[in-house]
């Protein structure tokens, strides 16, 4: 792939689902486009850049790509303390004030994170008192997560043995998430590029982000943070992953500790 | 000077004080006057002012530092003014005033003549490391450090060794980075003392010397878990430096050596360590190479940011020896047995590796599929038919190229046989081997694969008929050319192509389908048609008005390949369109052709807000030989999106001026990419590295001679060797030290008669630290 076509497929896809592929991620890009054209009829790939450029009136071409491209990486119980320290700290003194909070777990990919914090609410008897909203860009990825089926590597060394023995079903086939907790979350297709489907899903009180910016450039964080406050509820609060940060981006957030875990709201919050 | 974030009266001294420069000497009392100003800018231009006017203010600002000293923003002025300095006699009057019994003057002192890298007061440097005063005795540590090339090393390994606790850290930081083999054994000595072990492991790290490779491993045996991650962290760092000094495998080497049956330590500091730490352990791990360590790297594929780490870890074990790489290839986590299938090279696998073919795993069988194409074992050529229909595409696809690359005598009949398959997916692909082969037998079954189904199965055959050589086909693709399915007319556009069928490709420029106009107009730009004229460019041209943009572009695409004027200036044209993939298409051609006005254009693009517009831009200014072009080549080194397309398009030329402006580039910017370009084999390259080495003053010869080793081609040992001679000594010395970490032959020998016949007693001293060590 040459560093031209590198440039102008980059270019298209980060404007279509705001992923960034520095020049270092060429060979991958080149390894997965490559793959997905050729099954699609392309040997060339600047043909099949211009069909999807050109040609592409309804946006399925395109979709059919980010499909093929986005990184499914979760599993139960990932980085489990922070979500442990929003229950607790958040979504508890919500609940003990009479309020339904409503948690948004944006970019689920197949809804390991959700389902993980379904499965700590349920622990304190809280499951219903939650509404928990989860979207992925990937059509693939949601029908995966309203299945509750899952492979191995869902399920990884080190995970809470007590929470996954009283929620998931190990099999040599992989991992059964108890129907209850599947039942629980609400899934939906979001792009969160597109400004209208994410002001669509209305406000809400957690917005879980977590692992998702490091794919994505500074501008593009931006952009996106600023959509996030937009539909965060006042006092309402951002979780992103462990090892990220937002304060480099000069938003409107600002970063607190609770219960041993980052977490960002509107400075201007109380 | 204009600012527009100034205040009024900060605009108004800022002026006077450009008035004061520009009547020179006269204006300099004033201006010393004022350093204290209290605005950051104003003071910026006081002090931009009198380091401009050089000789006619150093005594000035001399007097009032060593007098004066009115305040400490005036006197980090007065510090800023003398550092940067144009005047000749600077650096002596500086010197002058570290006389004096004020130690906070001359610790200013040390400062500015480290800043101005001043190597004639190495001397009066090492004096000042001794100073009583702890501020002084640093400020001289940090300025021999950024003279650098090994200035006051004696004096510098005596305060280390010493272990005065505020001297000692500094003087370790400085001698790490000397680059001078001498630095090692006097950082080896400090290992044993608690207090200053975690900093002498890490200054060992930083020197990239494979001499200090025994002494970290000798300390592995005694190291707590916290000592153990700061040695793989110092280690990996050693084996960066040292592969930029090109001895990065004997670097690795070393270190399988020295830690050969010490992983366990490594293994065990993993668990809770932090990712730095975790990825230099990883690192560690497998370069010692320890096969029964692979599985212990599993955990870390789950964590993407280690992956590629443990992906290369677990590589190198892999690679050192059969055992450890039939491990690999056994184990249960499909990532190392991904990893491992990537590095595999000897036939003995070829039977594990055909097992492969059927893993759960996709990435492995693509991997296997690979590894098999590389093996070249063309008897297993069969296994990967069986992988045609694969449900991953990239399986598919994968098994495709091996069965390309592996090319048996087999391969036809089996893929007769498979575009018999009644799975589509197979047939597809069997067509696409077909078209690579291009088997007589097997014209008759693509022939009726043309009216196959599954339409993106015909469409393939259709563009498999190009690949025999039978008076048949044409027949066959004008047929095609008028077939009611628009792929199909599309796919004989294609083949028409390659087949140079000039007739059909215009008639197929007026399809009713966009996409076969498409095809069609790209055929035109094909090699065996460009430069036929006539009613291909009459068609191209009519082109460029089509209503579907891709058209367009393909005629442009087209176009850029025609010769002649006419092409031109349709190029020209279309090189400023707003629609940005209609102005790269044209700018491809622009860029092949000579004109000024051409060059314009692409000196436009490459200043293009569009990434691939300025990517687009460079390969037609490398062409170009104008000092202009060459100017806009090397200025995109410093964009960061297109920064890679330049540097290598600047290596790929080879005379001097593009040369010259490599190697410069290299001394203001010395990124791994610049290094990576400048390294890059050539004769001619070498040639002027050297030239630079032997006449030039020393600068940057470290990164010159690095160079050089990375090259490690025959021209670039000559040039090393030439450097011994050079007139500058640091440049002597970085050669020697070199020539004996990648262990040339004749070099010791070489280093042995410089470490007792060279004039300059620093080179001869480091020379004989490098042969002894």
């Amino acid at each position: 792939m040459s560093p031209q076509l590198f440039a102008i497929f980059a270019s298209l896809i980060e404007a279509e689902c705001g992923v960034h592929y520095s020049p270092n991620d060429r060979d991958l890009l080149q390894a997965k486009l490559a793959a997905h054209a050729s099954e699609l009829g392309f040997d060339s790939l600047l043909d099949f850049y211009y069909r999807l450029r050109y040609d592409d009136p309804d946006g399925a071409a395109k979709q059919a790509l980010v499909e093929a491209l986005v990184v499914h990486e979760t599993y139960f119980f990932r980085e489990l303390p922070p979500l442990r320290a929003l229950v607790a700290e958040y979504l508890v003194p919500l609940i003990d004030r009479r309020r339904t909070p409503r948690v948004w777990s944006a970019a689920c990919s197949t809804g390991e994170e959700p389902f993980t914090l379904a499965m700590l609410l349920d622990e304190r008897g809280l499951l219903g008192e939650v509404e928990l909203v989860a979207t992925d860009i990937s059509d693939a990825a949601i029908v995966k997560a309203k299945q509750g089926q899952f492979g191995k590597r869902s399920l990884r060394d080190g995970h809470p043995i007590e929470l996954a023995q009283r929620y998931l079903d190990k099999s040599p086939r992989g991992v059964t998430l108890a129907p209850r907790i599947r039942d629980a979350v609400g899934f939906a297709r979001v792009n969160l590029v597109d400004v209208d489907q994410v002001r669509a899903l209305g406000v809400f009180d957690v917005i879980l982000c977590r692992n998702v910016l490091i794919y994505m450039r500074d501008a593009q964080i931006a952009r996106l943070l600023g959509e996030l406050e937009a539909v965060l509820t006042p006092r309402g609060v951002i979780a992103v992953g462990v090892s990220e940060s937002l304060l480099r981006f000069g938003t409107a957030l600002r970063c607190e500790e609770r219960g041993g875990a980052f977490f960002y709201r509107r400075a201007g919050d109380a | 000077m204009t600012g527009l974030a100034l205040t009024a009266a900060e605009q108004a001294r800022v002026a006077r004080i450009d008035a004061l420069v520009a009547i020179g000497a006269r204006g300099v009392g004033e201006l010393v006057d004022a350093l204290g100003d209290p605005s950051w800018t104003v003071r910026r231009a006081v002090v931009a002012g009198l380091a401009a006017l050089g000789d006619d203010a150093v005594p000035a600002l001399c007097a009032w530092l060593s007098r004066t000293r009115t305040s400490e923003r005036a006197i980090a002025a007065a510090v800023d003014a003398l550092s940067g300095s144009i005047g000749s006699t600077a650096t002596a009057e500086v010197e002058r005033l570290a006389v004096g019994s004020d130690a906070h003057l001359v610790e200013d002192v040390a400062r500015i003549l480290g800043r101005r890298a001043a190597a004639s007061a190495v001397p009066l440097l090492c004096k000042l490391v001794e100073h009583p005063s702890d501020n002084v005795a640093l400020a001289a540590i940090e300025a021999l450090g950024d003279i650098g090339g090994g200035a006051g090393l004696d004096a510098l390994i005596d305060v280390a060794t010493r272990r005065d606790f505020f001297r000692t850290f500094p003087a370790m930081q400085v001698l790490a980075r000397a680059g001078d083999p001498r630095a090692v054994a006097p950082l080896a000595s400090l290992l044993a003392d608690p207090i200053y072990a975690f900093e002498a492991v890490s200054a060992l790290g930083r020197t990239g010397a494979v001499q200090a490779v025994s002494a970290l491993a000798d300390l592995v045996g005694r190291a707590d878990v916290e000592l153990i991650r700061a040695i793989a962290v110092a280690l990996r760092e050693l084996v960066a430096r040292a592969t930029w000094q090109g001895a990065g495998d004997h670097a690795r080497a070393a270190i399988a050596a020295a830690l050969g049956d010490r992983v366990q330590p490594f293994v065990a500091a993993l668990r809770a360590a932090d990712a730095a730490a975790r990825e230099a352990l990883i690192e560690m791990i497998g370069a010692i190479g320890d096969a029964g360590s692979v599985g212990v790297l599993a955990p870390m594929f789950e964590e993407p940011e280690l992956r590629a780490a443990a992906v290369l870890a677990v590589q190198s074990i892999a690679r050192s020896s059969d055992v450890a790489m039939a491990i690999a290839l056994a184990n249960d986590e499909p990532a190392i047995r991904a990893a491992a299938l990537a590095v595999v090279g000897s036939r003995a696998f070829a039977g594990t590796v055909c097992e492969l073919l059927g893993d759960d795993d996709a990435e492995v069988r693509a991997r296997a599929c690979d590894a098999l194409a590389r093996l070249g074992d063309v008897a297993r050529v069969a296994a990967l038919f069986e992988l045609l229909g694969d449900a991953s595409p990239r399986v598919a696809l994968a098994a495709t190229g091996a069965i390309h690359s592996l090319g048996s005598a087999e391969t036809p009949r089996l893929a007769i046989l498979a575009l018999a398959s009644t799975s589509p997916v197979v047939r597809r692909n069997a067509l696409r081997v077909i078209a690579y082969v291009g088997p007589r037998a097997a014209l008759d079954a693509v022939i009726a694969a043309t009216g196959d189904s599954d339409a993106r199965t015909a469409e393939l055959a259709a563009v498999a008929l190009a690949a025999f050589d039978d008076p048949r086909v044409d027949a066959e693709l004008v047929a095609l050319a008028r077939d009611r399915r628009e792929q199909i007319r599309g796919a004989a556009m294609r083949a028409a192509a390659t087949r140079g069928l000039v007739e059909l490709l215009v008639g197929g420029a007026r399809d009713a389908a966009a996409w076969v106009r498409y095809y069609a107009c790209q055929g035109l730009g094909g090699q065996s048609i460009a430069g036929q004229g006539g009613p291909v460019i009459e068609t191209l041209r009519a082109c460029l008005a089509d209503p579907a943009p891709h058209v367009r572009i393909a005629a442009l695409e087209a176009i850029a390949r025609q010769p002649g004027s006419e092409a031109a200036e349709l190029l020209r044209a279309a090189a400023r369109s707003s629609d940005p993939d209609e102005r790269r298409a044209a700018l491809v051609g622009v860029g092949l052709r000579t004109g000024e006005a051409e060059l314009a254009l692409l000196r436009e693009a490459v200043r293009s807000p569009d990434v691939a517009i300025r990517i687009v831009a460079l390969p037609g200014l490398a062409r170009r030989t104008e000092p202009d072009a060459l100017a806009d080549l090397a200025a995109a080194i410093d964009d960061v999106d297109v920064r890679d397309a330049a540097l290598s398009l600047l290596a790929d030329r080879t005379d001097p001026r593009a040369i010259d402006a490599l190697l410069d580039a290299l001394v203001e910017d010395r990124g791994a990419a610049i290094r990576a370009a400048v390294s890059r084999p050539s004769a001619e390259r070498a040639a002027a590295i050297a030239d630079r080495l032997v006449h030039g003053d020393g600068i940057a010869a470290d990164e010159l001679v690095a160079a050089l080793a990375r090259m490690a081609t025959p021209e670039a040992i000559a040039a090393l060797f030439a450097a011994l001679r050079a007139r500058a000594p640091a440049a002597r010395r970085s050669a020697a030290v070199a020539l004996m970490a990648i262990d040339v032959r004749g070099a010791a020998m070489a280093v042995r008669a410089l470490a007792v016949g060279d004039p300059d007693p620093e080179v001869r001293r480091a020379c004989a630290a490098a042969v002894s060590s």
